[in-house]
């Protein structure tokens, strides 16, 4: 067991220190030689200059809204899930995490079928008479924060409800015996515990959404200028490498402040003292009502958007459009028979397996060399994080540079690594919000077992870290199917993904295929998710009801 | 559950992973008999795919992998310095051949394999070789503009007045810049060098009125927009790309063009210096733009052929829908690539701040 946990940990020190360190300090340091057309220079006067300066107040400004939004509508609906019977939450949690699968492209424009002048939305405010319509929402702030919320939702939810299904049952009841309401238990003994776990999701969202640049562009007008935006003026425009990573550079100091704050948050969280470890979701049903609302909020949220790309997927014109041309199944037919859209299909689906098993296993690593001591506990915090603070473009690059330096230029290796880099964040801080939140009675207990620290304790322990494992290779999983990013830089002619298939088949002509092809993933995906969520319910008494 | 795990991280097990990770990782040398080529992608990949990739792989009995890809050049770059280059005949923009030039990431053309002869000029560059010509034109809903209106496209878009209802720009200053000017009177001979300080003046006084007016100004990046923002009412009025505004119109949108004040530019085949299969990428490039493979596409996808002979080949209702056709071009000017290649930098940095500059 000691063998393992030492060639994991070694495992993971040697990747983190490869694929993670080595490509940031390129990236920060690195090699600016002969890439730009502007000399550096120019680079701290692109910084400094007013159309910079305007852009970065607007992207703190959307990145602020979208962090507000997700705070509020993650964390209601993270308390109200934490009051769902067991049993529907197995449905629920795949549908929570069913938004990541449908191509962001896809959603975008199932935004746009929801919110143009004529769309569904102002046709039915014309139909029930409502003054005021038709409605400009595109192009507003508030709904591209919407936009970009919806596909962060998960981020949103997750690190609350894990945190809060823990404790809401003990908590309730101490507030029970003492005789307080609802309100006063939610104020004054709920909200003060999960101050932490929802500065977590706040450093999530602002860090993830900071780098958002498609969806902004796309239904943001004025208020979807961002620093990404320019980066990718940047490089696709003018070949200015140099100008980009200093912009690159403004990302990660505006996401600074968030990463500390992240750190800090994470090493002052507490652990629950008696906690038994087992029944991670537990407690009192919620009223039929409020089930109803909370159901009712998720399902809106996670499928208005890809109901109007479902309906104009049937089209049988060759550009999407909503309401669709006639009813056909063409572009299922292209998505599935085609040679290419096959092939990627496969590509995407061995790609995301392999990646999410590999992060999962570096967890692993991780979580071992955690448990060294405080300062090791920090290095993989850091490590973990990292990735998530920094744009993809940026990192993509740097890492490309890594492994072609050491001769690592495989596509495949490369394209695995990418999403290995990508995917990390998740099994890495999942477990060790796990690891945080077990009761230091219980490492006693396990230490019985004679030997140090958490990796021997797995006999014990291991269903406590079974579904964050769990829930971190899901999301890894479901982060390297839909990614476009890192994919577009790091894949080499064999290894055309379906998000490259998809982005290919969008940016050309609104090719009808990709509709299709985000609802084939959407709907597979679930039903996977739900099978999945099943076997391990099964298995690790996760979902064990009191 | 814990009977799954263990079995999992057994010592060998871990080591068999290891072992296949680092198998998997050995860099394989890309394999010989491959003509790689990166396009666009979509509805035009698919005719090269089918009038030039396909054709010249059963030609010449080589294989032909294409891809999309979304005009990185950062990848191309990154590429040729590590001197791993996995494309061996890229479709790109203009800019690329002129910055790439200059950044000495483009193997010269050989003029002696690819027949210049019958290449319109403009469309042979040291280190590169057109495939087609698109001409960025004035797009409207079928019916919203009057003939009169037709023959200065570019002031009756601007000009608020003349028309009422959302117009649609891309969010980028080529070609913007270039109708501002246009409509302000600026004869299409002496567009350049362009009078950025007058076209900014131009573009704030337009963004002024249509605020006072009360219509959005709808931005797009992706020459697919317009279309879909004209067909769905979103805008009355948009600038795109002659070629997708034809496909639209052939799936029955209401929208049409005009070729009047149209600014015409060419897609381009750069060979990435480095690439192994040099000589198999020259000979796809002579046998792209020779006359058979040119015709086909273009009857496909309305675009501009760069060789002359296809244009004269065509019949004359399919060619007087391209752009390169005389009596269009005459209506048409050329876009200058070169000068913003100099220039765009400076411009980027006053367009950035001229789009952040509105009030909320």
């Amino acid at each position: 067991m000691r063998f393992v946990r030492n060639i994991l940990e070694t495992v993971f020190l040697i990747t983190a220190a490869l694929f993670v360190v080595v490509p940031t300090v390129r990236l920060v340091l690195g090699p600016l030689s002969g890439w730009s057309v502007s000399p550096r220079a120019s680079a701290w006067a692109l910084l400094f200059s007013p159309g910079t300066v305007a852009i970065l107040w607007r992207n703190l400004l959307l990145a602020v809204v979208v962090t507000a939004v997700a705070c509020i509508v993650g964390t209601l609906l993270a308390a109200g899930l934490a009051r769902i019977r067991p049993q529907q939450l197995l449905w629920i949690v795949p549908l929570i995490l069913a938004p990541l699968l449908a191509d962001q492209l896809a959603r975008n424009y199932g935004w746009y079928f929801l919110l143009r002048r004529d769309g569904i939305i102002n046709w039915v405010a014309a139909r029930l008479a409502i003054p005021g319509n038709p409605f400009q929402m595109l192009y507003r702030l508030d709904t591209v924060a919407l936009a970009i919320f919806q596909g962060l939702f998960p981020l949103a939810v997750l690190p609350v409800f894990l945190f809060l299904s823990q404790k809401e049952a003990r908590l309730k009841t101490v507030g029970m015996i003492f005789g307080a309401g609802w309100l006063t238990i939610a104020r004054s003994v709920m909200l003060p515990l999960l101050v932490p776990s929802i500065l977590l999701a706040v450093c999530f969202i602002f860090t993830a959404s900071f780098g958002y640049f498609i969806t902004p562009r796309m239904l943001g007008g004025d208020a979807g200028l961002t620093i990404a935006g320019l980066i990718d003026q940047r490089i696709n425009l003018i070949l200015d490498w140099s100008g980009a990573t200093a912009l690159a550079g403004v990302l990660v100091i505006a996401c600074l402040p968030f990463f500390l704050l992240f750190l800090y948050t994470f090493a002052k969280l507490e652990p629950v003292s008696g906690f038994s470890g087992v029944p991670i979701i537990s407690g009192t049903r919620a009223g039929w009502l409020l089930r109803l609302v909370i159901l009712g909020t998720i399902f809106l949220l996670v499928v208005s958007p890809l109901l109007p790309v479902a309906f104009a997927s049937f089209t049988k014109s060759s550009s999407l459009s909503f309401p669709p041309d006639g009813a056909s199944a063409r572009w299922y037919w292209k998505v599935l028979t085609d040679s290419d859209w096959l092939r990627s299909w496969c590509i995407s689906i061995a790609v995301a397996s392999i990646s999410a098993s590999v992060t999962s296993l570096l967890s692993l690593g991780s979580l071992a060399f955690a448990s060294r001591g405080r300062f090791a506990a920090t290095v993989s915090l850091m490590v973990g994080a990292l990735p998530l603070m920094l744009p993809p473009i940026a990192l993509a690059v740097g890492l490309y540079r890594t492994m072609v330096g050491i001769g690592l230029s495989n596509e495949w290796a490369r394209l695995v690594a990418g999403h290995v880099l990508r995917g990390l964040p998740f099994p890495v801080l999942s477990l060790l919000l796990a690891w945080k939140s077990i009761d230091p009675a219980m490492l006693k207990a396990a230490s019985i077992y004679g030997s140090d620290r958490i990796w021997s304790y797995w006999k014990s322990l291991g269903p406590h870290f079974a579904p964050a494992l769990i829930i971190g290779f899901l999301l890894s999983w479901l982060t390297s199917f839909a990614d476009l990013e890192y994919a577009l830089f790091l894949s080499g002619p064999n290894t055309i993904t379906l998000p490259i298939r998809m982005w290919g088949a969008l940016s050309y002509s609104a090719e009808p295929s990709v509709a299709a092809c985000a609802i084939l993933t959407t709907i597979i995906g679930t039903v996977l998710l739900f099978m999945l969520v099943r076997i391990v319910a099964s298995n690790s008494r996760l979902f064990t009801s009191q | 559950m814990k009977g799954i795990l263990s079995a999992t991280f057994t010592v060998k097990n871990v080591l068999l992973l290891v072992i296949l990770v680092i198998t998997a990782c050995k860099s394989a040398p890309p394999p010989s008999d491959e003509l790689v080529i990166a396009s666009y992608g979509g509805a035009w990949q698919e005719v090269q795919k089918e009038t030039m990739f396909r054709p010249f792989a059963s030609a010449n009995s080589v294989n032909v992998r294409d891809l999309p890809y979304d005009g990185q050049y950062a990848k191309i770059k990154e590429m040729v310095n590590a001197n791993h280059v996995e494309w061996d005949v890229v479709d790109v923009e203009g800019n690329m051949v002129v910055l790439g030039a200059r950044d000495g990431m483009l193997e010269p053309i050989d003029y002696s394999v690819v027949n210049k002869s019958d290449l319109i000029p403009g469309s042979t560059n040291k280190f590169g070789v057109g495939i087609v010509a698109w001409s960025w034109v004035l797009a409207y809903r079928r019916g919203a503009l009057s003939q009169d209106q037709l023959v200065n496209p570019w002031r009756t878009f601007f000009d608020v007045n003349a028309v009422h209802g959302a117009r649609g720009l891309r969010n980028d200053p080529r070609r913007v810049l270039e109708i501002a000017l246009i409509a302000d009177g600026v004869p299409t001979s002496s567009l350049y060098p362009l009078d950025v300080d007058r076209a900014f003046r131009v573009l704030t006084r337009f963004r002024d009125a249509m605020r006072k007016a009360n219509f959005p100004i709808v931005w797009w990046d992706e020459y697919s927009k317009p279309p879909q923002l004209l067909r769905d009412s979103e805008v009355v009025l948009t600038p795109g790309a002659n070629g997708r505004i034809a496909d639209a119109q052939k799936d029955g949108a209401q929208i049409d063009f005009t070729w009047n004040q149209g600014i015409v530019d060419l897609d381009w085949w750069v060979i990435p210096r480095g690439s192994h299969k040099k000589d198999l990428a020259m000979r796809f490039i002579a046998f792209a733009s020779s006359p058979d493979p040119q015709a086909a596409a273009v009857k496909r996808i309305p675009y501009g052929p760069v060789n002359q002979k296809a244009l004269s080949n065509l019949p004359e209702d399919v060619a007087s829908k391209l752009p390169t056709y005389p009596g269009n071009l005459q209506k048409e000017s050329l876009f200058n690539t070169e000068w913003w290649a100099d220039n765009a930098d400076r411009i980027l940095a006053r367009w950035n701040e001229w789009r952040a500059s509105t009030q909320k």
